[in-house]
């Protein structure tokens, strides 16, 4: 009860405190009024009963005063007179408080909208329940340089029955799927996932049901789960679809449910899930096998269980796995990782890199903001010294400052919440897509409290410091000596001249390592990829076993497509490939090279396996150094021939020269057929721009062995080099190819342009990011150096008339504000260039082709550093050049 | 602030809760009936009176309302809360203790 009417007389205070006052003012002059009364009653005259009662009283606004005190207010006053007398400050010098705001706004809004993404992407659970026991298994393939594969399916069910950590295990593989049957026919990827795979995740469909375990049988496999993009966009979001089949790849499918719209596994990209088929054989379903390792596994831990128990347990089983599967198992133990940690180890370190970076902003624009403030609080010197004297306590000055500084804060931390709230909207739709979770990016309450969180405590530190450095002076410093004396603030010099230090070396390390991820990228861009991406048009289509039963029918298809895509108008060479560079698919594959014997210890050659037609070599720009091209001739029923790739050649091919050489794939005792090297051609840079080139095994897609095709490489992709724009010649190519299938839907219809800048997009994102802060930090350093100088020039105007009058030249003069300058520049390159060498080696997921100490990038920092800088320097040098010294001594 | 110097610490409190305790006064009145039972010995200064009685209130030791006074004028009347009652009985007790105590030191002191 009273608790509730005291909480109910501070919110009164708080919000009608001025009623509140002028009650007490009433209260006060009734008593007056009364005392005055009395008082005459008692035989006073008029004047002396007031003069009396007013005696009594005492002065009624101070009386006010101590009542607002009696109701518990005083901080709450002294905040709101502070902030009323800091905004009027802010008011007198735009000039100042605009500088401040803004470069507050850039720095404190920059960190906010780098942290939604790092907070998004790293910090925040993944959307399944107790997301945290939830651990990718993989296998480790200890022979060679193997290391981390994917399991395989007979592995996979091993595991499930024997390790008894985990409460749930479940694998998955990604797959395409055709959609037909309701508009255009849609390619989507999705997933064919172990029935338990939902209940690992512990998430549920919307609409409709989960998988049951005699899903995976064949036969009773055919129903599919959608997500709700899929569902909203394929099926208008109509409901009644689940419970009614849908035709997939030419079949008829279930829909038995829809996922709600927050859920996406593994990946954004992939739409929908149908069951695994594990037990019995389905045609078009990947080999339920030893050897071939595809599966993604995603197991939880149950609970009360121990991750390093788990691990133990993996270990035996994967021992008891290798002594009694000795022939593929021999050398393979089983891995796990943390879901969260395994889904974005990639984005990791350069996340990591970027907020680093951005912090170093924040940091700059802090010091800078301190460093204003403290030269406005020289300048304020006297106002100061004047409130100290007449009463102010040391505190009470602290504090005032503290707050003027801190409402600077604020209002920088508003506009660059804003502004970043904004930027997050606008980035998130431009991050690449190989970016993990980029499509959760989003405005969220953290990344409030994150920005407030980092305004506040940015702002406490970096206002009440400054603060404390100029009350630290006491009221006679800025009255006895006049305006401009030499001495005083030397001191204030000296923590200003630190702060620019710091700046200085903060600039430095940023612009270095920008400098560093801009030479990288330069690099990778002027790297030899090995083939040629300008006017070519890519895109793909997939045999389905429904249409194409044999293999023989595919490489019919395959032919008729080539001959029909290279009649298009526009179209010069096109040709296919089972895999196109940089588009994230690949296969390797051991060989044998006939002549050349592995030794014992070491690997078989692997080599990527590319099944090619048509004129797929000249398409994409590939040269050819040696022999000859892979040529229609080259059917079926012609011997066997192959194109390699130099390094597969120079390392695996031993003689003079690779031409007529025989290899194989698989080891010597492969049912494969010899094949004979006809041509050798550059190293292909498949995996992305930045990755080494591998070595590769071009054979004609006539010749690949049939279970291999009809297996893995039913998918197809189409590269033509156009004679005009790339795109402009599309519509002529999806004529042709419905000319040979109207049902066969294109996808990934890009220009090998569109693939290789995606294949540098993330790389592209991080440098960028990199180089605008690092700009941002040459501006704020060269701002915070010149308000420096400026006001060091300004305070010493009296001393340079001096100097002038007692016959210092102007040059002399120039000369010692620069060397001021450059003193300041030599302190914080040398504490920035060794702060730079370890973010330097910090970043090595960044660099390519170039070293952390790489001379040019830290020079060219230095050197650009130096010049805006000095740039800055000048103004105020000649400002001090130009001193008259009539002027500088009347000054005061 | 403005403690009253000749009142020992607290002893205000005590006296307004105890003034107001037999009906609402307002803080004019308070001071004269102070004045009158303490035989002039008490003046209460209003630099101390007002401040006090707006802490009281902010405690919610004590509740005030608008009203039209004697001579049809408004004051502010001032009365005792329930958590004010209380107070005034703990005030009590602790001053009884005190002031016995106060008054054996000073007796001792004398011999």
């Amino acid at each position: 009860m009273r608790v509730l009417r005291v909480i109910g007389y501070r919110l009164r205070s708080l919000l009608f405190g001025d009623r509140l006052d002028d009650e007490a003012r009433e209260e006060i002059a009734a008593h007056l009024e009364r005392q005055i009364a009395a008082n005459r009653a008692m035989g006073m005259s008029d004047d002396e009963a007031r003069r009396a009662a007013l005696l009594d009283v005492g002065q009624v606004p101070q009386l006010g005063e101590a009542c607002r005190d009696a109701r518990g207010l005083a901080w709450w006053d002294a905040l709101r007179s502070d902030t009323r007398y800091a905004v009027r400050q802010m008011r007198k010098r735009p000039g100042f408080s605009a500088a401040a705001v803004v470069t507050l706004a850039l720095g404190l809004g920059a960190t906010a909208a780098v942290f939604a993404v790092v907070d998004t992407v790293l910090l925040r659970p993944l959307p399944y329940a107790a997301p945290d026991r939830l651990y990718a298994l993989y296998e480790i393939n200890t022979r060679g340089n193997v290391g981390r594969t994917r399991a395989t399916a007979l592995n996979f069910l091993d595991w499930q029955q024997q390790a008894s950590s985990f409460s749930g295990m479940a694998a998955h593989v990604g797959t395409g799927f055709t959609l037909t049957g309701r508009g255009e026919p849609e390619f989507a990827l999705g997933q064919q996932v172990t029935p338990g795979l939902l209940d690992v995740l512990g998430v549920q469909p919307m609409l409709g049901r989960g998988f049951q375990p005699n899903e995976t049988e064949a036969g009773r496999n055919r129903v599919v789960i959608l997500t709700h993009a899929l569902w909203m966009r394929h099926f208008g979001g109509d409901p009644s679809v689940v419970g009614r089949p849908s035709s997939i790849n030419g079949q008829p499918y279930l829909v038995i449910g829809v996922m709600p719209p927050s859920f996406t596994y593994p990946a954004e990209t992939y739409q929908l899930m149908t069951p695994l088929v594990t037990k019995g054989n389905v045609s078009d379903g990947p080999p339920i096998s030893r050897s071939a390792r595809y599966l993604r596994v995603v197991a939880r831990l149950r609970d009360g269980v121990r991750e390093e128990s788990a691990r133990e347990e993996l270990a035996v089983v994967g021992k008891r796995l290798s002594d009694t599967y000795a022939d593929s198992n021999a050398t393979v133990t089983i891995g796990m990782a943390g879901l969260a940690e395994d889904m974005t180890a990639g984005a990791q370190k350069n996340l990591v890199i970027v907020l680093v970076a951005v912090g170093f902003v924040l940091l700059i624009a802090c010091v800078n903001v301190a460093g204003l403030t403290i030269a406005r609080g020289s300048a304020r010197e006297r106002e100061l010294s004047v409130r100290a004297a007449i009463g102010a306590s040391r505190g009470r000055l602290v504090r005032q400052l503290a707050t003027e500084g801190l409402v600077l804060f604020i209002i920088g931390g508003a506009i660059g919440l804003t502004l970043a709230a904004w930027g997050v909207a606008a980035l998130a739709s431009e991050l690449p897509a190989s970016l993990p979770r980029a499509a959760e990016i989003s405005v969220h309450w953290r990344f409030l409290a994150f920005g407030a969180a980092l305004t506040l405590v940015s702002g406490l530190l970096f206002s009440v410091l400054p603060a404390l450095s100029i009350a630290r002076r006491g009221p006679a410093s800025g009255l006895a000596g006049a305006r401009g004396t030499v001495s005083g603030g030397r001191a204030v010099q000296r923590t200003r001249g630190i702060l620019i230090a710091a700046q200085i070396a903060a600039a430095v390390v940023l612009l270095a390592g920008a400098a560093l991820a801009l030479r990288s990228f330069d690099r990778v861009r002027k790297a030899d990829r090995g083939f040629e991406t300008a006017q070519t048009m890519t895109f793909g289509f997939v045999m389905r076993d429904r249409a194409f039963p044999r293999a023989a029918d595919m490489k019919a298809f395959a032919g008729r497509a080539v001959e029909a895509l290279e009649a298009a108008p526009g179209v010069g060479a096109a040709g296919l490939t089972t895999h196109l560079p940089l588009a994230d698919n690949n296969l390797e594959n051991t060989f044998t090279v006939d002549g050349s014997p592995v030794e014992a210890g070491q690997d078989p050659p692997i080599a990527g396996v590319r099944g090619v037609s048509g004129h797929y070599r000249t398409a994409i720009g590939a040269r050819l150094l040696q022999g000859r091209d892979l040529l229609p001739s080259d059917t079926e029923r012609a011997q066997p021939v192959v194109v390699v790739t130099a390094d597969f050649a120079n390392r695996y091919v031993r003689g003079a020269s690779p031409l007529g050489v025989r290899v194989k794939m698989g080891g010597a005792d492969s049912s494969d057929p010899w094949r004979t090297i006809v041509g050798v051609i550059a190293d292909i840079r498949h995996g992305g721009l930045d990755q080494e080139a591998r070595p590769e095994v071009w054979m004609p897609y006539a010749q690949l062995p049939d279970d291999l095709a009809a297996t893995w490489l039913r998918g197809l992709n189409v590269a033509a080099r156009t004679s005009m724009d790339p795109e402009a010649a599309m519509p002529a190519l999806r004529a042709a190819m419905r000319a040979l299938d109207a049902h066969m839907p294109l996808m990934n219809v890009r220009t090998l342009d569109e693939l290789a800048s995606e294949s540098t997009a993330e790389r592209r994102l991080e440098t960028s990011l990199l180089a605008a802060f690092a700009s941002i930090a040459l501006v704020l350093a060269a701002v915070g150096l010149f308000a420096v100088l400026a006001f060091y020039v300004a305070q010493h105007m009296q001393e340079f008339g001096v100097r002038l009058a007692l016959g210092a030249t102007p040059q002399g003069l120039l000369g010692l504000v620069i060397r001021r300058g450059l003193v300041l520049l030599a302190m914080g390159v040398a504490l920035g260039l060794p702060a730079a060498l370890a973010v330097g080696r910090g970043m090595s997921t960044l660099l390519y082709g170039v070293e952390p100490a790489d001379p040019v990038a830290l020079g060219g920092a230095v050197a650009l550093l130096s010049a805006v800088t000095l740039a800055a320097c000048a103004v105020p040098a000649r400002r001090a050049m130009k001193t008259d010294p009539l002027v500088a001594l009347r000054n005061d | 602030m403005s403690r009253p110097t000749d009142l020992v610490q607290g002893t205000l409190d005590l006296l307004i809760l105890k003034t107001i305790a037999l009906e609402p006064m307002h803080g004019w009145a308070i001071a004269q009936r102070i004045r009158l039972l303490s035989r002039d010995v008490l003046k209460v200064q209003q630099g101390s009176l007002y401040p006090a009685l707006h802490k009281l209130e902010h405690q919610a030791f004590i509740k005030s309302a608008w009203d039209t006074s004697d001579n049809n004028r408004r004051a502010k009347y001032y009365s005792l809360t329930r958590a004010g009652e209380k107070r005034l009985a703990r005030e009590l007790e602790s001053w009884d203790r005190l002031s016995a105590a106060i008054t054996m030191v000073a007796r001792a002191s004398e011999l």
